[in-house]
Order: structure tokens, then sequence, then C-alpha cells
């Protein structure tokens, strides 16, 4: 088994134009640097991926997200070659799919990947065992063997006790999961989820979701997974590629994605985005600065500078106490001043965790495993990272429409 | 200047064309001579198969094996294609067509094996072309303008160089039946697999699945119902060319029909167009797609004609009456209540009794509805006949068990599972065929024995029919009055004044069939009537008295005898004594029914339970009266010579008697068995979303 977090798949500057004349002029045009308008109205043609590369690592969330034509759902079927490529590699496991043909290629599919699709495309006149199954039968897998198989995969999606029925007795979300079980059932590396959720309604998607991220964290299987949707994008990604117009805009961790958007169409998007939800409290802290609990109120309301509030440590850095500034001016000393009823969390929690806590203007301590602290939250700081990403899309939409 | 003086015809004189013609006919005359010159080895190889299913398949198998196979057969056919009521269905209207005479049969078989032939060459060739249609852009280029080409152009315009190349006869007619009605399953098997989803072909191939398996795993089962349709389409074709088909030689009822039509012969015209019309509708249901069950033939083949190019307009006419059928909710049925368990008791002891009285004797000494049929002086003294016998019941015994064998059906389908299965297995179902189970074995009791037969006694077997139709009768309309019916809608406040204009009707014709002729009688043997038997009774006694003129007296006894001897047609009808009088009791029950058509029809009182009741009783004495119509003009094709025939008053009072029935099955189709909703036993399907929430 080779190792997690080696590459597996990677694009390389791949073009795929669509009509009658892939390779003509569109194409000469398209390596110009023109983009998907501009190839359109000068040749006909329409430009599905332009100069894509990317590579996704074994084992984890691939998520490429963009609008509809903006080639995400092209660029997933070039790696199981669905759609051939008019230029460009498209490697996986070290084999240039592109080159393969026929049976080659059939057996290639059959072991290396399983295909999730937006409408579940199952087959309506197969029941659920068979169709979890089909593709062990492509493989010539004997009926009880792949029923064994078939039943495992359905267990993993929670609907083994529906094996026997028909698909279209199914609610949409069960039916999805029967296309998962079908993608599962032969045990591939590598899972390609076109649009997997986007038919599924709010609540249902949710909870598909949070089963996939249990499933992948049981079975480790790489996924290239395509949506629409950026909170999809960012909640199960490991990492996020954006795509616009065929082309790649961004690559990077939901955080990056949200926190540095590389242009003002990444922004825009992210700009419906509860940051709150993908920001981590360590993004925001500030190095704690204890203070100690002999110093005078005078020093003690020194040291903490701008800062709302400080905290007072024991011997093994644990917080003990919070001192702010409001406390400071009222009260007479340093002891008296001194409060015990402070929130803690850990570095990794999001803002929105701790949103709640900073409600009461007090300094929030953020301790590590052991209890010992590492960062001082000021509520204050939560507004201002909220407030700083607005004011960077405002800036980008200066940049894009001033 | 000379060319003007020329005597040619100028350029606007018409008689330029005669002499600048395009020899287009000549030119495709000897390419057809080229062909059947140099080719004749593959026109015959062409032929061949064609020849061969039609000589050894038609000609030598079907229209000569017992009938009673082919109508098997079919039977079974259709009940596995389809459904067990159209293989029904299928038996019955057969079995009508080989009734009407050999010749018929023959013909009718013919015109299966003609119309399975060419269907089967037309799947053969169609099925595949429209699949490498669907599949192949290019092909489906070069397809479709000739597929527009043979059904543009008239089937007169390429009948001649197939009745030249293979000659007049069943071969070309195929070849022409199979360019008229391939190019809508061609075109409806290209459009199925290109209607496909594409992202369930792309799962296909995503797992690694070759190109076969592309297309037999996914796109021809997604295709099927498409596929299904234009086979249907073809055949609705196939059978609009018929009588193109007779024109080029083929056999069938389509040639029978072209004989008559120029015999000018109106027997031969209606016997064979009834079979005509038959078959088209068992092959047509045969074919039909599940979900469509409708019936009108000519509708659909004026259909069929209209959207030989746009198909597409028939997939999604059918798909929207697909989805009309939706899902019941499951539901339970009102159970049996004590007080029905006791009249359906009552209704079952009449049902059993009616059934069981078939095996006893009917009649004694002679035959007694069959005997008008027969050679008079047949000596059958001394024999009893149960009901099933030609001389006793004859027909009436068989629907006599028919229908208390439906009492004791109902009876018990209907205490196991009250409400489900079919909806006939009830209370109205048990109440009509015990009424009309009791009115035809009263009329075979009523009705005039033939004058001149041995008298025959009643058989016990009568009365117990009589006696226990009365009791099911009886017992049934009681049961429905406490059977926990009720309307699917609610019925109209107003008075059902088209129930009783119909069953008005249906008494006129009744009228006018028991005045007109039951039997036809066209025997040129002898026919006794009272004065000339009387005669010879007296010659006889005479010869008995002095043995010693016995010589001249057998001489007289000829003359007498010979006197008898008649060429014309007797006709009687159905209320003469000198009949059996079945028109008359046929109108006293038609009569009955008529009544309680009006009480049905909600004149007295208009309430929804008295109306189903008095509309089941109307229904029952309808079917009565048909029934007796019915068995009359059996028990003539069954056991009569084959020139007595039942005339056409009995044809009138089935008529009259089907009308009745009609009248009333309005209301009758809207009450079911009351339906008790279960509310706390859920259906598993509706909670599952319930489930999946709770299990993550």
């Amino acid at each position: 088994m080779a190792e997690l977090g080696e590459e597996i798949i990677r694009l390389e500057n791949v073009y795929k134009i669509f009509g009658p004349q892939p390779r003509g002029r569109a194409f000469d045009l398209a390596k110009s640097g023109l983009g998907k308008d501009a190839v359109l109205r000068q040749s006909g043609h329409v430009l599905g991926l332009n100069d894509v590369s990317f590579s996704v690592n074994r084992g984890e969330i691939f998520v490429v997200m963009g609008l509809s034509g903006s080639g995400k759902s092209t660029a997933i079927r070039t790696v199981n070659k669905l759609h051939d490529v008019t230029s460009g590699h498209v490697w996986v496991d070290g084999v240039d799919v592109q080159t393969l043909k026929g049976t080659d290629l059939q057996a290639f599919r059959r072991v290396k990947m399983g295909m999730v699709f937006q409408h579940f495309a199952l087959f309506p006149h197969r029941n659920v065992i068979d169709n979890a199954g089909y593709g062990l039968k492509v493989q010539k897998v004997p009926k009880a063997e792949r029923d064994v198989a078939s039943l495992k995969a359905l267990s993993l999606v929670g609907l083994e006790p529906y094996a026997n029925n028909a698909t279209q007795e199914l609610s949409g979300g069960m039916q999805q999961r029967v296309g998962l079980a079908r993608a599962l059932a032969s045990d591939p590396d590598i899972l390609l989820m076109d649009e997997a959720f986007s038919a599924l309604d709010p609540l249902i998607r949710r909870q598909m979701q949070d089963e996939l991220m249990v499933i992948q964290k049981e079975l480790q299987k790489t996924i290239l997974f395509i949506t629409h949707d950026l909170n999809e994008a960012l909640r199960i990604g490991d990492r996020v590629c954006i795509m616009k117009d065929g082309a790649v805009v961004q690559i990077g961790t939901p955080e990056e994605i949200l926190t540095q958007p590389a242009t003002g169409y990444v922004a825009e998007f992210v700009q419906d985005v509860d940051q709150g939800r993908v920001i981590e409290v360590q993004e925001v802290m500030i190095t704690p600065g204890p203070i100690k609990a002999s110093m005078s109120l005078g020093d003690a309301l020194h040291s903490l500078g701008d800062r709302a509030g400080a905290f007072v440590v024991d011997d093994q850095g644990r917080p003990t106490h919070v001192f702010t500034v409001n406390d400071g001016i009222q009260a007479s000393d340093l002891s008296s001043a001194l409060r015990t009823d402070f929130e803690q969390c850990g570095p990794h929690a999001t803002l929105n965790e701790v949103y709640a806590a900073a409600g009461r203007g007090i300094p929030i301590a953020v301790v590590d495993d052991d209890g010992k602290l590492i960062g001082n939250l000021d509520p204050r700081h939560i507004m201002e990272e909220m407030g700083r990403v607005e004011q960077l899309i405002d800036g980008f939409e200066r940049e894009v429409f001033m | 200047m000379r060319f003007f003086l020329q005597t040619d015809p100028g350029f606007m004189d018409n008689r330029i064309l005669d002499k600048w013609q395009i020899p287009f006919g000549a030119w495709i005359d000897q390419a057809i001579d080229w062909i059947f010159v140099n080719m004749r080895s593959t026109l015959d190889a062409l032929a061949f198969p064609f020849d061969y299913l039609i000589d050894a398949f038609v000609n030598d198998f079907l229209a000569r094996i017992s009938w009673v196979w082919v109508v098997l057969a079919m039977a079974l056919i259709a009940s596995l294609a389809r459904n067990i009521k159209v293989g029904a269905f299928v038996a019955v209207s057969l079995t009508i067509c080989g009734l009407l005479g050999n010749a018929f049969w023959i013909e009718t078989a013919r015109t299966i094996g003609f119309i399975a032939v060419a269907v089967f060459f037309c799947v053969i060739v169609g099925i595949p072309i429209g699949i490498a249609s669907g599949r192949v852009d290019a092909i489906w280029k070069v397809i479709r303008p000739i597929l527009d080409a043979m059904q543009v152009v008239h089937s007169f315009v390429y009948m001649l160089p197939f009745i030249f190349f293979f000659g007049i006869g069943e071969v070309s007619a195929t070849m022409v039946t199979m360019v008229f009605a391939v190019p809508p399953l061609i075109r409806l098997t290209n459009l199925g697999i290109r209607q496909v989803p594409g992202d369930v072909v792309e799962a296909s191939r995503a797992y690694g699945a070759p190109e076969w398996r592309v297309l037999f795993d996914v796109q021809i089962p997604l295709a099927r119902r498409a596929i299904m349709t234009g086979i249907n389409q073809t055949l609705l074709l196939a059978i609009s060319m018929l009588g193109i088909a007779a024109i080029m030689g083929a056999g069938g009822l389509g040639r029978l029909l072209f004989r008559a039509l120029s015999n000018q012969d109106p027997a031969l015209a209606a016997s064979g167009g009834l079979a005509f019309f038959l078959v088209a509708i068992v092959l047509d249901r045969m074919t039909q797609r599940e979900d469509t069950d409708t019936g009108n033939l000519f509708h659909r083949i004026r259909q069929a004609w209209t959207h030989r190019v746009d198909v597409e307009a028939l997939l999604t006419e059918a798909d929207a009456t697909a989805q009309i059928v939706a899902h019941e909710p499951i539901v339970r049925f009102a159970p049996i209540a004590p007080k029905e368990r006791n009249l359906m008791g009552m209704t079952l002891l009449g049902g059993l009794a009616v059934a069981i009285s078939v095996f006893l004797p009917w009649t004694v000494d002679a035959g007694k509805i069959s005997a008008y049929g027969r050679v008079a002086d047949e000596d059958l003294a001394g024999q009893t006949f149960n009901g099933m016998s030609g001389q006793g019941g004859s027909w009436f015994g068989f629907l006599v068990l028919a229908f208390g064998g439906f009492v004791i059906l109902a009876v018990i389908g209907s205490y196991l599972r009250p409400g489900t299965g079919s909806r006939w297995l009830a209370a109205d179902g048990a109440a009509i065929a015990a009424i009309a189970a009791f009115v035809t074995a009263t009329a075979h009791f009523l009705a005039q024995p033939y004058g001149l037969a041995n008298d025959p006694g009643t058989g016990i077997g009568v009365l117990t029919a009589v006696a226990g139709g009365f009791v099911a009768s009886a017992g049934a309309v009681m049961w429905l009055r406490v059977a926990p019916h009720s309307p699917l809608v609610p019925l109209s406040a107003d008075i059902a004044w088209g129930r009783v204009i119909g069953s008005s009707i249906a008494v006129v014709v009744l009228v006018v069939g028991m005045l007109s002729g039951w039997s036809y009688d066209k025997r040129e043997g002898r026919v006794f009537d009272p004065e000339i038997q009387a005669q010879i009774e007296e010659l006889r006694q005479e010869a008995i008295d002095n043995p010693a003129e016995a010589g001249t007296i057998a001489a007289r006894l000829q003359t007498v005898i010979a006197s008898a001897a008649q060429t014309k047609e007797l006709i009687t009808t159905g209320a003469e004594p000198d009949g059996a009088q079945l028109g008359l009791w046929a109108l006293v029950s038609g009569a009955v029914a008529a009544m309680a058509a009006v009480a049905a029809a909600g004149i007295p009182k208009r309430e929804e339970r008295y109306q189903w009741l008095w509309g089941t009783v109307a229904a029952g004495f309808g079917a009565g009266t048909f029934s007796i119509a019915m068995a009359w003009v059996f028990t003539h094709v069954r056991s009569a010579d084959p020139n007595y025939l039942s005339g056409v008053g009995s044809f009138l009072t089935m008529m009259g008697g089907a009308f009745l029935v009609a009248s009333t099955s309005g209301i009758l189709k809207l009450f079911r068995r009351s339906r008790v909703y279960d509310e706390t036993e859920p259906d598993p399907k509706v909670h599952t979303e319930e489930l999946m929430s709770i299990g993550t």
C-alpha cells in the first residue's frame, strides 16, 4: 500500500475544447492565453478546460468548486477518460489515463475508481443490491461473492435492510447512498464524486457530508469531489480548487481560501460563507503575556497595553485568574480586580464556537491539551477579524468594479 | 431560317416533351431486367427465409393443426406476455373466429401467421438498425432519409418491383408489408436508445463496462418501453396493410374480404369482417405495453398512421398515462360481519346446488331444445341427459354451471379476502351471477319442447338449478342489503335518465328480437308438420291393423313422407308456439331488468345503496336475458344440422341483454367494499426518512 499523502492524481496543463475542430484555431487561441468567452467569440468552440493543472494526494478529499460552466465536471471526467482531453496529461498512479484504450481502459476503470453522480444514475431495472454490485459484476465476480461485498458496502451507508428493494422506492438521499455503496463495493482507491450531494435537500445533504467524512476516516480513500457549493467545499475538503471559465483560480486549504482569497472572484464567493465556521481561534489570538498576581495595580494596567485583559497563570502555566481593564479601573488593588469566571478553549476551535463566550466581553484563555495558556483571545479581535474579511472583499470589489 | 421552318415542334410546343423525354422509366426497367437475369440467385436467397417461414410455419403448420392448439397457444402467449385477463380475452375471441366456420378459421390462422412472420422480420431487421442508429449518429444520418422516403412513397409504388422480383404471392406481400411497417420500430428504437439518461450510461462506462455491456445492461433495458411501443406500432401498421397484401396475393382474411367485395356477398363480408376485427384486436392487445390497456383499435391504428414519422408523441402520450397510475395507499377492507356470514352461506348453498344440478338429469327420453335442430324421429326414449349433454341442457347447462361456479368463487373469494382481488368477487358479482343462473335455468324449464319429438320429461337437474338459482339469488340480494359497500364517488343527485332510456331501448330491441326469426330452417329434407305427422301415424296404425295390405300402405306412406319434403326455408319467431318460445321468456326477463334499471336510475327514490341494489338486479336479469339467447345460439352451433341455423332474433336478444347490462354497469363500477384506513400500522417506505435520521 502506497503511503498516504503521496501524489496519486495529477492533471498537467490540461485543455479540453468542445466543438467540431478542437485542435484547430480554438486551441491556438486558448494557448495564447485567451479566456473562455474570447475563444467562443473568435472560434465558435467552447473552452471546457483551460490549462488546468492540479494534483491530488492519496487519502485526501480534494474538492473542485465552481459555478456551472466552470469546467469542474469536465475535469473530473478526464480522470477516468469519460472525456478525452484536447491536450495535456492526466496521471493517475503513474499512468497517463488519456493514452489508455479499449480493454486496458476498462480494466483501469474497474480497478482504480468508483464514481458517484449528481442525479444518482442508478440502474432503475435492478434492485438495490444489484446496483451496488454492478462494478463487481463488470469484473465478473460471481454473484454470491458479489453480494457479500455489496452488502458490506450497503452496511457502510446504512442501507443493508433495503438490499432487495427497487431503487425507485427509496428517497433521494437513500438513492445517493446506493450510488455511494456502488462506488465503495469494488473497493477502489479513488472515488470520483460529481456534485454527489447537490440534488439533495439541505438537511439530507448535511447528513451525507457527515457520513462521507466518517466513511473517509475509516476507509482512507482518495476522493475527488466536485461541487458548486462553497460551504460544502469548505466543510468537507482537505484542499479546495476553485475554477472559473475552465481555468483554475485558486488551490488551497479551506482556511487559505477564506482568509487569503486570490482574486475578487474567490472573494465574492467567500463573502457568502460564514467565516466564523472556518477561521480558527489560533488565527486571531495574541501572545498571552500573563501578568503576575504580585504586581501592583498600576503596573498590571500598564502591562496590559492595548489588550482588554490578561491572565494570571500558575506554576504549570495554567490560567487561574483574569484581569480586565474595566475591573482594573474600578478596583483599588490588583487582588480585588482578579476574577475566575473566564472561558477556555483550544487553539483549533472556530470563531463560531467561542462567539457566545466572547459576548461577555471578557478575554478567553486559549489553552493547549495540557491546559497551558498559549494565547489570549480578545473579544474585540474576533469582531475585527470578521470585519477584516469584509474589508478585503470591499477592496476586491473596488478592484474589480471601479 | 430552316430551323424555324422545320416541322419539328417549337420549344413552347408541348410535343417537344416527347422528343426530349428523359427515359427514366426505361433505365429502371433495364436495371430491373438486369437484376432479374443476373442476380437470380441473390433474389432467391432473399426470398428464401420469407418463403420458408410462410410455407413451413403458416401454411403447413398454423393452418393445418387443430384450432384448439392455436387458441390455447395464443392464450398462453397472451397470458405470459400480458396477463391472464388478456389471455382469456384472446381465447374467447379466437374461439368465436373459429366458430364462424372452418373456412374462416383457416384464414384466421393464416392471418395470424402472416402478421407474425411480417412482424418477426421487422423485429429482426428493425431493432438492430434502430440500436445502431441510436448509438452512432453517422448511421442515423443515413437511415433517417431512407425512412422518410419509405413512409412518404405510397406502397403501390414499390409494390411493383417486389411483384416483379418475387412474383405475386405471400413473399412479396410480406416484404411490402415490412417496408411499410418497419420504420416506426426503427425510429422508436433509435429514440429509446437516445432517451436513456446520459449519466446512467456514463455510470456503466465509469465502472469499466465494455460497450456490449453498456448496450445490454443499460441501453436496451431502459429503451424497452420504446422498443415495445415500436413493435406494437409495427403490428398495427402491418394489420392495416392486410388489404393491400390481399391484393398482392397473400392469403388470410384480407383475401376473404376481397372476395366478398367482388362477389357482393354480405354474409361473407360480415363474418370475415368480424373475424378480421377480432384478430386485429387480439394481436394488438397481445403486444400492447403493460400500462396502456386502451381498447379502441381504430383509434390506435389511426394514431399509428398519423404518428408514423413523429413517433416521439407516442412515447410522451404513453408516459403521461403511465404517470397517472399512482400508488394506492395501503388499506384494509371492512371485515366480514356476522350477519353477512349467514347470507353468504345461503348464497353459497344455492350456488353449489346450481353447480351440482348440471351433473343431474336435465331431460328424459328426448332432447328438449336441441331437438329443434335435429331430424325429428330420432329415438332417444328411455335415456336421460345431464345439463352438459347436447340433448339435455345443451348450452344452458354450461352457462348455468359457469354462473354457479362464479357465485361459489365470489362467496369464497370475498370470505377469504374481503375487498381484495377482482372487483366482481363480491356481493354484487355473486348476485348478478345467481340471478343470471336462475333466469337461464328457468328459461330452459319453461321452453316449449319440439313438438314432434318424443315428449321430453323434465329432469331433476333443471328443477335443482331453478331452486338453487332462486336460493342463491335471494341470499345474494339479502347479502347486498347488508354488505358494507360504498361508492367511490358520490352518485349524481339527478335521476339517471340515460339509464332509463338505455333500458327502454333494450326492451324495444328485445321485442323486435322476439318477433324476429329465432330459427331458420333450410333443411331440404322432410319437415313434418302436425298434419302430416297425423297422416303418418294413421297409416302406420293401418299397417299394423291390416298386415296384408302393408305393401300398398307402405307406398302411400312414402308419398306422404315425400310430400313433407320441401325446399323452402322455415322461419320460426321467438314467440310462436311452433318454436321454443325463448324469445318470450327473454323478453319477460328483459322487462324485469328494465324495471329494475328504472329503480336504479333513482326514479322512485334517490339513495345510493338503493340504486346500487336495483342496478345489480337489473344487471343480473340483463345477463340472464343475454344468456338465454346465447344458449340458444350455441346449442345450434353445437349440435344441430348445419342447415338449421339460429336466427337474427336470437342475435338481437343477445344485443338487448348486453345493452341492459351495459346500461347499469356504470353504477356498479362505482361501488367497492368499504375501506378501513389503518393508521397504526405504517407503510415502512413512508417512514424511511425518519429511520434514516435516527440512524445517523
